[in-house]
C-alpha cells in the first residue's frame, strides 16, 4: 500500500468513526494534501506510528486509540490528524454530517450527553486497555535506528 | 512653520492623524510597508454558504499550508487567525526580536494590528485618563469626530458610567438570541449582581455599521466577521486610507520599512531611512515634522536605532505596558437544544463592567456568544475521543460562549524595550515584560466574580477550560514614551511631542501613561485627531 492509499483509507475510516459516512472525494484530497503541507500529521516514533496504525484499522479502533490518545498522547500524530480531519469537515460541504443544527428537546440533550459522557468514558477505559500495552511495549523496543 | 508632514505607519493612529491634519490644510506623506490584504469572496454569502459554493472552502478556511487548523498543544487558544488574515502579521524580510515574558505580534499591514480586530470601542474616562496630562473633555470632541467617521453602535445603558457617552452613536445591532437571553437573565437579577458583585452588563459599543455610512454597507449579518467582513460593515483603518488615497494633498509610499531617522542641531529630525522590502538601496526622506504612529513596538524600534546611530547610546525605554486578558468560557443552560443562527453578527454584543476599589482599575469583559465559530479548537479541549466530543459540542453548540476579560496595566520599570546588545547591526529589539507580583490575587477575586455573574445568569463555567492568555496577546500596548505635564528623559508632552526631538511626535500608544482595562484603539484614534488638531 503507498502512503496515498494509506491516507485515503486512513481518510475514510476516521471520516466514518466522526460523521458515520465515507468523505467525499473533496474532503479525502484535502486531507492527503494537508500531510504533504505538514509535519504534525507524521508520527514521531514507533509508539505514535502503531497508534495510527491501530486507528486506521476500523471506526470503532479509531475511537479507542482516540480516546487513550486523549488523555495519554494528547498532541500525537493521531490526534493532530483526527483534529485536521475535524477542521476540513466542517468547512466542507460536509459541514452539515457533523452539525446538522436541529433544535432538540431539553431532556433529550441532557439524555443525549449523559450518553457521551458514558460512553467516553468507556472508550477511555477500553482503548487503555487495548492500546496501553501496545504502546508500551513500543517504548520498551527502544528508539527506532 | 511648514505645513508639510512625515508620516511613518498606516495603523488607526495614523490614519486618523492624517486625516485630520490634511483637513487642515497639510500635506501628508505617508511611509508603510502596507502589506495588503487579499480580494474578498463571495460578498454576499453567509458563512454557510461559503461552505457550499466556494470551489475550496476548506483552502479558504484553513489555508493553503493548513495553518488555520488549530492542532491539540499546550496553548489553548479557542481559535486560530484565519488565512485571509496573514497578511496582517506578516514580517518584512529579515524582521527579528528578542522577548522574555511577553509574546508579541506586529503587523505590516496597512492599517495595522487594527485590521485583526474585534471592533471593541470604549472611551476612556476621567478617571481612566487622571495619569494623562490632559481630562476626558480634551477627548470627547474628537471620540465624537472618530466616531463620526468610523461609525460605533451602541446603547445608554448600564455600562455608560464606565463607558462616557460620546456624538454619532448609531443605534445597536440586535441582540442574537443568546445574547438576548444573558440580557433578559441580567435584568431579572440585576440588583443583586449590581450591589453584590458590583458588576454591571450591558451593550457592548463596536465600530461596525448598523445602517450605512458612505460606500459602507450595514452588517448583514453573515458571520464573517472573524474572516473579513465582505461588506465593511466591520471599520477597519484600511478604509480610512484608501480614503486618504484619494486626497490631493496625501502621497502614500508603500513597500518601505522605515529604520531609523538622522538627527541634526538642536535634536531636530532631518531625514527619514526607509529599506524597500523588496531589496535595493535604502531611501531617504527629507523632515520638517515627523509622526510616528507605527505602533509602541515599531516606533519604539525606530527611535532606539536612530539615537543609536547618532549618538552610540543604548537606550533602555520603561514602562510597557499591555492587557491582560483572561478567556471564560461558559454554557447557557437557557439555550440548551436550540439551534444557533447561522447568519448573525460574530463578534461580541454584550459587555460586563466590574467596579474595583479603585476605580482606574475597573475590569472590562466583552461576552461573545459562539454562532458560527470554528467547533475543533473546542471539540479538541475536552476531556473524550473526538467523536464524543463531537456530539458534545453539537448538542451545547448553542449554548456556548466566552467572557474575554480585559486587565489594566501600569507601567513598571522593569519591563522595558531595547535594542539587543548581541545584534551585530544594530536593528533588532529585544522585549522584557515581568506582570505586577500582585497579579495572581488579582486575576483570582476577579475571575470568581465572572464566574459568581455568570451563574446568576443562568450559566456555567467549565472547570479547567478558563484561559490566562500569554502577555502581549491582547495588542494593547502602551507606555515607553509616556505624556506628562512635568517634562522627564523619554517623555512626551500633551501633544504628544517628543521631549528629545522638538519635530517628533508620537501619536501612538506608545505616549499613553497609563493602560486601563479597554480596547485602546478608539482612544489610539481620538488621541491622533486631537495631537493633530492642538499641534499642528
Amino acid at each position: 500500500m503507498t502512503d496515498r492509499e494509506r491516507l485515503e483509507r486512513e481518510c475514510r475510516v476516521f471520516t466514518r468513526l466522526l460523521v458515520g459516512q465515507a468523505p467525499t472525494e473533496y474532503v479525502v484530497s484535502k486531507y492527503v494534501e494537508a500531510h504533504r503541507a505538514a509535519t504534525a500529521y507524521t508520527p514521531r516514533d514507533r509508539s505514535d506510528r502503531w497508534l495510527v496504525a491501530g486507528a486506521r484499522r476500523s471506526p470503532v479502533a479509531a475511537r479507542l486509540a482516540d480516546a487513550h490518545a486523549r488523555i495519554f498522547a494528547p498532541r500525537s500524530a493521531l490526534r493532530c490528524k483526527l483534529v485536521l480531519l475535524f477542521a476540513i469537515l466542517e468547512t466542507s460541504p460536509m459541514h452539515r454530517r457533523l452539525e446538522p443544527n436541529r433544535p432538540r428537546a431539553w431532556a433529550l440533550v441532557f439524555l443525549g450527553l449523559a450518553m457521551s459522557g458514558a460512553v467516553g468514558a468507556l472508550a477511555v477505559a477500553a482503548g487503555t486497555a487495548v492500546f496501553g500495552p501496545v504502546r508500551l511495549v513500543a517504548r520498551a523496543l527502544g528508539r527506532e535506528p | 512653520m511648514s505645513r508639510r508632514v512625515l508620516v511613518v505607519g498606516s495603523g488607526p493612529s495614523a490614519v486618523h492623524f492624517a486625516a485630520t491634519v490634511l483637513q487642515k490644510g497639510y500635506e501628508v506623506t505617508l511611509l508603510d510597508v502596507g502589506r495588503e490584504p487579499p480580494p474578498k469572496v463571495l460578498p454576499g454569502a453567509h458563512m454557510t454558504a461559503l461552505k457550499e459554493q466556494l470551489p475550496d472552502p476548506s483552502g479558504y478556511f484553513l489555508g493553503e499550508a493548513f495553518d488555520g487548523v488549530v492542532l491539540p498543544a499546550l496553548d489553548r487558544e479557542y481559535y486560530g487567525i484565519p488565512p485571509s488574515k496573514n497578511y496582517v502579521f506578516e514580517p518584512p524580510p529579515g524582521f527579528d526580536f528578542r522577548t522574555d515574558g511577553f509574546e508579541p505580534l506586529f503587523s505590516f499591514a496597512q492599517g495595522g494590528l487594527a485590521e485583526a480586530w474585534t471592533g471593541g470601542c470604549y472611551p476612556f474616562n476621567d478617571v481612566e485618563l487622571s495619569a494623562f496630562p490632559f481630562s476626558y473633555a480634551a477627548l470627547e470632541p474628537h471620540y465624537g469626530e472618530v466616531a463620526r467617521r468610523i461609525g460605533i453602535t451602541g446603547e445608554v445603558d448600564d455600562l455608560a458610567p464606565f463607558l462616557p457617552v460620546h456624538e454619532h452613536l448609531l443605534p445597536a445591532h440586535p441582540l442574537d438570541p443568546h445574547s438576548a437571553t444573558l440580557m433578559e437573565a441580567y435584568r431579572r437579577h440585576r440588583r443583586r449582581i449590581n450591589q453584590a458583585f458590583r458588576t454591571h452588563v450591558g451593550r457592548t459599543r463596536v465600530a461596525t455599521l448598523s445602517q450605512d455610512l458612505g460606500e459602507r454597507r450595514a452588517c448583514t449579518s453573515s458571520g464573517r466577521c472573524l474572516w473579513g467582513c465582505p461588506v465593511d460593515a466591520l471599520y477597519v483603518p484600511s478604509q480610512t486610507l484608501r480614503a486618504l488615497l484619494r486626497e490631493p494633498a496625501f502621497r502614500y509610499h508603500a513597500g518601505l520599512e522605515v529604520l531609523r531617522f538622522t538627527i541634526g542641531e538642536g535634536g531636530t529630525v532631518t531625514e527619514v531611512q526607509a529599506r524597500p522590502v523588496s531589496g535595493g538601496p535604502l531611501q531617504t526622506f527629507p523632515v520638517d515634522r515627523l509622526v510616528l504612529a507605527a505602533g509602541t513596538l515599531s516606533s519604539a524600534t525606530i527611535v532606539l536605532r536612530s539615537v543609536l546611530a547618532a549618538t552610540g547610546e543604548r537606550v533602555r525605554l520603561e514602562g510597557l505596558m499591555d492587557n491582560r486578558q483572561v478567556l471564560v468560557p461558559f454554557l447557557n443552560l437557557r439555550m440548551f437544544g436550540r439551534p444557533f443562527p447561522e447568519e448573525s453578527y460574530q463578534y461580541h454584543l454584550l459587555g460586563l463592567g466590574i467596579e474595583a476599589a479603585d476605580p482606574a482599575e475597573y475590569v472590562h469583559g466583552q461576552i461573545t456568544t459562539l454562532k458560527t465559530a470554528m467547533l475543533h479548537p473546542i471539540a479538541q479541549q475536552l476531556p473524550f475521543d473526538l467523536r464524543t466530543s463531537l456530539l458534545v459540542t453539537r448538542a451545547l453548540h448553542s449554548a456556548l460562549g466566552v467572557v474575554n476579560v480585559n486587565f489594566h496595566d501600569r507601567r513598571r520599570s522593569g519591563n522595558t524595550l531595547a535594542l539587543d546588545p548581541s545584534d551585530s547591526d544594530n536593528e533588532r529589539l529585544q522585549i522584557r515584560y515581568a506582570p505586577d507580583p500582585d497579579e495572581p490575587v488579582r486575576l483570582r477575586q476577579v475571575l470568581g466574580t465572572v464566574r459568581r455573574t455568570l451563574r446568576l445568569l443562568a450559566c456555567f463555567v467549565p472547570p479547567g477550560m478558563q484561559h490566562v492568555r500569554p502577555m502581549g496577546a491582547s495588542v494593547h500596548y502602551a507606555g515607553v514614551f509616556p505624556m506628562t505635564a512635568n517634562g522627564g528623559r523619554w517623555t512626551t508632552t500633551s501633544a504628544c511631542q517628543s521631549r528629545e526631538f522638538p519635530n517628533l511626535y508620537l501619536v501612538d500608544g506608545s505616549t499613553f501613561p497609563f493602560l486601563p482595562a479597554k480596547n485602546v484603539t478608539f482612544t489610539l484614534m481620538a488621541n491622533a485627531a486631537r495631537v493633530a488638531t492642538v499641534a499642528f
